[in-house]
């Protein structure tokens, strides 16, 4: 099968299945193929090539014509943190390593209801908690680009698998910037919606006040179909928002350009100033000259209290998590130490044994965090800073529509190179967290590589609830930099 | 004069009588076949998340008001973190700092017939635990109660007795049948109470050391454990002994009070708000609506029964103590216009027959309607009393109504004056005995005498006109 | 500061089981992080109300009615199942 289809959009690929120049099932051939030609980069945790081809058989006798989705028979992964029901689903831990899901996450639905193929579910950090993917309990994943460096995290498989061309589109989650991290490490686009835009119901909770499903994809429409096809309102959500989603796609189907470039885009320079690689630098610097050719105006804008998002985030995540995470006893399901001689032991054997080490330091620290004596100084702490930071974004807002920034100060590091140093781990998420605790929607996106040929990613934070804006600004830059876009980072 | 001051405060838990559970929407139905009931929230199965259930708002408010509490119209659900096998989530969501209701309070009646008001600190919603069942192996989970519907009803330590501790769970019982948001239902546990209790010096203000004891699910448990406890601490004071600060739990069989076998380290619930719901925002005019929505409640009822009724507190606080009686009697005087009448005969025979047959009102089988067909026919002389007992004994069996049962039986009081007039002149020819020792002086014997008159009539005489017979016959 | 003292103290509230040898391992490993989190004691945060959700919106309550779930794919997860119902060891004391 031709790999020239891996270039394809979805709505290219929707056209060639109702032309039938392609058939579900030669699509789903061509992905399986290469998963397992790129089996070492451990992308997948689980893969359903009988079940999918069945399904896209069945798809390819009941045809594709105009009116029907056009995610219809299109090969999709899921990070192997949304719930697939009759499924294993395992968030990369040994405590759920045979947990078959009894029901379906919200996003697993309606990505049904578009009647995609799930053909597999990404490798991940542990728990979602990782920036590198090397917390993964079946193995890190490798970065496609440079197989000796990470992929990021924690959506790492997500992300190499779309980079890889191993799968169309993926969904990942941004915690911390578990979906742009990744993204922007492998080169491809990644979006972190606004917190309440898509629902949770039925992901593995890590940190609930941060957590949001993310789609990840080579090029705009591709992302914007596949959010367009999970945003939105859902009852069994209580945090999502009844703030309606409008199709993406559709607008940026239309000439936006003229109201689009009347916008301000704020620059965030003190905030950006130290640490940053000299590469990165000058990709940001190239990207805002783009900016400002396509009609941008630029204002510099101050988030006095960025600065301390990362320790916000590393209370709140831990506090949050050490609390969700208590339901994980091998009492009702999951992992149960075979050597337990009372319930005690069998709660701290289990919890033990079947969490990873990234894991339980982040259970111990939110554990801390939230006991008595340390809660006011720590996490209620942290909730007011908090406030502080949103702040300084609505300040920023008003003077500009969206903020431009990278998502990350240096490029994919090499394998093992961090896992030593928590704390220098943790430092990979310094330009990510702010938008996640000011509840902001952020789109990654690719622009360029650095010296050694890694690709390099920019993030365009939004308004709340302004997904379109910022889809739509970026889909300009990827009219004028097609090169960054929908590129196969393998063979 | 008591050496020792006794504080107690009670915690009472009761369940919601919602359809479903409080965060998702399994059915909240007691004794189902173990574990039928329950869903991904209710088990803590990954990704799942809480939904709150509107009605079960409405009760916890309902209840809130019934108490005379102030509503906080924004309120927070908390995560109080502990592990334990019966609570899935590792983590039960209950109401912490910002509780949906505070600083109300009801009044009870002692047994001077004064009244006291007893404080609630606090009412808030939460969601029930599963259950464990436990042999001599292993112990098992019930997740079937898990989420089910709770509201929490925290009293000020305003209760100084066993007696009272009593009065004022049966108080609260009682609201919350009235305002029907509780089933009330002791032995299915849709009702529980925890106690705390501590002695100080008579007369010292600071508290002495508070010890709590759980799970006392009934009257006679509640008055039981506090009493033992009392007497326990008393003996510990009075020998300088420290009270140690423990949970306790009652033993039914013993009665007596003992320290939970478990090491209980204080625990560190570690509670912080509930990060997947936002906070309850209540609307002031909702709230409003439904407090002037609120069915008299018992106090109220009592006083109105005092004044429209002329009942004495004692017979108003009787019947009103359970909402069904208390229809039953207006629905009665309603038809009959008597309200003594109805009075009397609800608590001698009504509650006896309630009582005889281990039967709750609500399940009797005498509508207010049956009931004041019979009621009507004793006050217009159709029947006397006696024979009016017979025929409720009768109705209760027979399902039959009154005017029925009189008619087949031929049981209507002879208001024939000639006939009784010859009955009583017989009994005077028979019983010759009596009636010299009446005519001599001993007035008592006319008891007798009208009883004779009584039986030859096969009860259907009335009793008033015999006796004035008998007077003006005998002279 | 966090000492082994306090790493197992935690680990008990969390029912994790810390072998020995990693004692000293954590409790250097969360001292760094807290040092580096203490930055944030300068921020002044008077009057300043704290932000624990990430979307406050109105949303309505769910209506009070009974949905059905199939029990059985709940049940399945484990094993460890008697009679339908979850099997542990001895829970020394009833609280409830």
């Amino acid at each position: 099968m031709s790999n020239s289809y891996l270039k394809s959009s979805i709505p290219e690929l929707a056209k060639a299945l109702r032309d039938k120049k392609i058939s579900a099932v030669e699509l789903c051939e061509l992905f399986f193929e290469r998963i397992k030609k790129h089996k070492d980069l451990n992308s997948y945790i689980s893969v359903f090539e009988k079940e999918s081809l069945i399904q896209a058989s069945l798809l390819d006798e009941e045809g594709f014509s105009e009116k029907d989705p056009l995610l219809k028979g299109i090969p999709i992964s899921l990070k192997d943190i949304f719930m697939l029901e009759g499924k294993k689903t395992t968030c990369a831990s040994k405590m759920l390593e045979n947990y078959i899901a009894p029901y379906d996450a919200t996003v697993t639905k309606r990505l049904k209801e578009q009647r995609a193929i799930i053909i597999g579910k990404n490798n991940m950090d542990e728990f979602a908690m990782g920036s590198s993917n090397e917390h993964s309990y079946f193995g890190p994943v490798k970065n496609p680009w440079d197989t000796t460096r990470v992929s990021g995290g924690s959506s790492g498989g997500s992300a190499a698998a779309v980079s890889a061309g191993l799968s169309q589109i993926s969904f990942g989650t941004d915690t911390g910037g578990s979906v742009r991290l990744p993204a922007s490490y492998t080169g491809i686009l990644g979006l972190k919606p606004t917190y309440g835009r898509v629902s949770r119901y039925g992901v593995v909770a890590f940190a609930s006040s941060l957590d949001q499903p993310g789609p990840m994809a080579r090029n705009v429409h591709d992302l914007a179909i596949a959010y367009d096809a999970v945003a939105g309102f859902d009852k069994y959500d209580s945090t999502t928002s009844s703030n309606r989603a409008e199709s993406i796609y559709e607008y940026l189907l239309k000439d936006n350009r003229k109201e689009l470039t009347h916008q301000t885009i704020g620059i965030p320079t003190a905030f950006m100033k130290d640490g940053v690689n000299k590469d990165i630098v000058k990709s940001f610097e190239e990207t805002l000259s783009l900016i400002k050719k396509l009609g941008f105006k630029t204002v510099d804008i101050e988030l006095p209290h960025a600065k301390y998002a990362l320790d916000v985030y590393y209370i709140v995540n831990p506090g949050e998590a050490s609390s969700n995470l208590s339901r994980f006893d091998g009492i009702r399901f999951g992992y149960r130490d075979k050597e337990y001689k009372d319930l005690g032991s069998l709660y701290s054997g289990s919890r033990g044994e079947g969490f990873g080490e990234e894991v339980k330091r982040r259970i111990m620290l939110g554990t801390f965090v939230l006991s008595a004596g340390y809660y006011e100084a720590y996490f209620a702490k942290a909730a007011k800073v908090r406030s502080l930071i949103k702040q300084d974004f609505e300040t920023a807002y008003t003077k500009c529509n969206a903020i431009l920034m990278p998502v990350s100060p240096f490029t994919a590091f090499k394998l093992g190179e961090k896992m030593d140093d928590p704390l220098a781990m943790y430092l990979s998420d310094i330009f990510m967290v702010p938008v996640n605790i000011a509840a902001l929607p952020s789109l990654a996106f690719p622009t360029g590589f650095d010296t050694g040929g890694l690709p390099i990613g920019m993030q365009l934070i939004g308004k709340p609830f302004d997904e379109k804006n910022i889809f739509g600004i970026t889909r300009l830059i990827e009219m004028e930099k097609q090169d960054c876009f929908n590129r196969i980072s393998i063979e | 004069m008591n050496k020792y001051d006794v504080v107690i405060g009670l915690e009472i838990h009761a369940q919601l009588s919602t359809k479903s559970k409080m965060f998702c929407r399994c059915a909240n139905t007691y004794g189902l076949e173990p574990n039928t009931s329950i869903c991904p929230v209710c088990t803590g199965q990954a990704g799942a998340l809480p939904v709150i259930n509107g009605r079960a708002v409405e009760y916890a408010l309902r209840t809130a008001l019934a108490l005379n509490c102030k509503v906080n119209s924004t309120s927070v659900f908390s995560r109080k973190n502990y592990f334990y096998p019966d609570l899935p989530k590792g983590y039960q969501i209950s109401q912490y700092d910002e509780p949906l209701a505070e600083h109300g309070g009801t009044e009870i009646i002692l047994k001077d017939g004064k009244t006291k008001n007893i404080g609630i600190t606090r009412v808030h919603m939460e969601e029930d635990a599963g259950k464990n069942i436990h042999d001599d192996k292993n112990s098992y989970v019930d997740l079937n109660r898990a989420g089910v519907p709770l509201v929490e009803i925290v009293s000020d330590p305003d209760i100084t007795s066993p007696e009272e501790a009593v009065l004022y769970f049966k108080k609260l019982k009682t609201i919350l049948e009235y305002i029907e948001t509780c089933d009330c239902n002791m032995e299915e546990g849709n009702l529980r109470c925890d106690a705390n209790i501590s002695l100080k010096p008579a007369g010292r203000t600071a508290f002495g050391t508070k010890v709590e004891i759980k799970n006392l699910n009934s009257f006679r448990f509640l008055e039981k454990a506090l009493s033992y406890e009392i007497e326990r601490q008393t003996k510990a004071l009075d020998v300088d002994e420290k009270i140690i600060q423990e949970t306790r739990l009652f033993d039914s069989n013993k009665s007596v009070t003992r320290a939970m076998r478990k090491k209980e380290e204080a625990n560190d619930y570690r509670y912080f708000p509930e990060p997947d719901l936002g906070p309850l925002v209540l609307a002031r005019p909702f709230i409003d609506k439904l407090s002037s929505g609120l069915i008299e409640l018992p106090d109220a009822r009592i006083k109105r029964f005092v004044a429209e009724y002329n009942l004495s507190y004692y017979e108003a606080d009787l019947f009103c103590s359970d909402k069904t009686l208390a229809s039953y009697y207006e629905d009665t005087v309603k038809a009959t216009g008597d309200t003594k009448l109805c009075s009397s005969w609800i608590q001698t025979v009504v509650l006896k027959a309630l009582n005889d047959n281990k039967i709750n009102v609500k399940d009797l089988t005498i509508t207010p309607r049956a009931f004041s067909e019979l009621l009507l026919l004793i006050k217009d002389g159709s029947i006397n009393q006696n024979t009016g007992k017979d025929v409720f004994e009768e109705m209760l069996k027979s399902g039959k109504s009154a005017k029925v049962i009189v008619e087949d039986k031929g049981l209507s009081q002879i208001h024939d004056e000639g006939l009784i007039e010859q009955i009583v002149e017989e009994v005077i020819r028979e019983s010759s005995v009596q009636v010299e020792q009446y005519r001599s002086g001993k007035v008592a014997v006319m008891g007798f005498l009208v009883g004779m008159v009584m039986k030859k009539s096969g009860g259907k005489a009335k009793p008033a006109v015999v006796n004035e017979l008998l007077k003006k016959k005998l002279g | 500061m966090v000492d082994k003292t306090l790493v197992k103290k935690i680990a008990e509230l969390a029912r994790l089981n810390i072998k020995e040898s990693e004692l000293e391992l954590f409790a250097s490993q969360l001292s760094g992080i807290l040092e580096h989190i203490k930055s944030l004691e300068v921020v002044k945060v008077d009057g300043i109300k704290p932000m624990f959700y990430g979307c406050v919106d109105e949303r309505p309550l769910a209506l009070d009615e009974i949905e059905l779930f199939d029990t059985k794919a709940i049940t399945k997860t484990t094993p460890y199942i008697e009679n339908q119902l979850f099997c542990v060891p001895s829970i020394l004391e009833e609280e409830n």
